[in-house]
């Protein structure tokens, strides 16, 4: 029994172990993935910084502002996953 | 003796867009021109039958947009007016709408097949989070790449602004002068039933051939080109050349 005991107790180690680095393999990918695009968004600021220098329209304001909402929104999701 | 230009007079201004009937706008823009513009420049109705039948347009997504109000780019002169600004024909983002369709169907699918379901449910939520700032970025991107990718023809010269990728960027000019031969192709149905078409414009400048992709009413575009060309000839001949 005391085998019996120390086997169960033994598999469920490695199976913590497996999914403790599951999880954290998950999280370095999501994180990792979430920089990327966090860096995409950063140079989609400057692609509209260099665009509404070129064409002036009453619409670049607008651009711009919704470009730093991107940029945002991908800094708010990076933050969530790095706390998941 | 054709008058000389003299610099010292008042520079052209952006002519007033007054809300009148377009009869009404286009006569006093006349006079103005004549009683206030110096000799050498006119007022680009006056010899331009294309834009003496486009109003001046107001929205800012027209994809064909004669006399765009407040628009101007970087390197326009101060006596240069846009008299045209060119984008794709709105028929050829058609795709793009549909694959935005698709990629936000796509997680829907996903779970029906449970593709991710292996992943805890805290993963799949951030998948599904990721996926979605994907297609935020894809609509992004297209709209800015259609918006920013314009022709623009003023008085004085052909512009191509092209931003082919987020780090490329080309703008070609060539003056007027320079321009040499001007075609239109517009092929098959769907170019011919909602008249869109490519111009090529060949010049003598350092980028020879200039290409107005997809362009709305190509027609008219050869046309105005056309009186813009005859407009040069008559300011050189007129030696009323700025």
């Amino acid at each position: 029994m005391n085998s019996n005991f120390g086997q169960i107790l033994g598999t469920q180690t490695v199976d913590q172990s497996m999914t403790a680095f599951f999880d954290g393999a998950l999280k370095i990918i999501f994180v990792l993935l979430a920089g990327l695009y966090l860096a995409f968004a950063f140079v989609v600021i400057r692609q509209i910084s260099v665009m509404k220098k070129t064409l002036l329209t009453p619409f670049s304001p607008v651009i711009v502002m919704i470009g730093y909402f991107h940029f945002l929104l991908a800094l708010m999701v990076f933050f969530l996953f790095l706390i998941l | 003796m054709p008058d000389i230009f003299d610099g010292s007079k008042q520079s052209r201004q952006s002519p007033p867009v007054k809300k009148t009937a377009p009869a009404k706008a286009q006569e006093s823009r006349r006079i103005e021109s004549e009683t206030t513009l110096p000799v050498a420049q006119r007022y680009v109705d006056d010899y331009s039958e294309v834009m003496r039948q486009s109003a001046p347009s107001e929205s800012l997504f027209d994809a064909f947009a004669p006399k765009p109000k407040n628009t101007s780019f970087d390197s326009q002169l101060d006596n240069e007016f846009v008299v045209l600004l060119l984008r794709k024909h709105p028929i050829t983002q058609i795709k793009y709408v549909l694959i935005t369709i698709g990629l936000l169907l796509m997680p829907i699918l996903f779970s029906y097949v449970k593709l991710f379901a292996f992943l805890p449910a805290r993963y799949q939520a951030a998948a599904l989070m990721l996926w979605l700032l994907l297609v935020i970025g894809f609509v992004l991107e297209s709209f800015l790449s259609w918006f920013f990718n314009c022709s623009i023809i003023t008085d004085e010269r052909v512009i191509d602004v092209d931003f082919e990728s987020l780090i490329y960027k080309n703008i070609s000019a060539a003056k007027l002068d320079n321009v040499e031969d001007i075609t239109a192709v517009t092929g098959g149905a769907i170019r011919s039933m909602f008249d869109f078409g490519t111009i090529k414009i060949q010049t003598a400048a350092a980028t020879t051939e200039f290409e107005f992709e997809d362009a709305p009413h190509p027609a008219k575009v050869t046309t105005l080109l056309n009186e813009l060309l005859l407009e040069e000839e008559r300011e050189k001949l007129e030696g009323r050349v700025n």
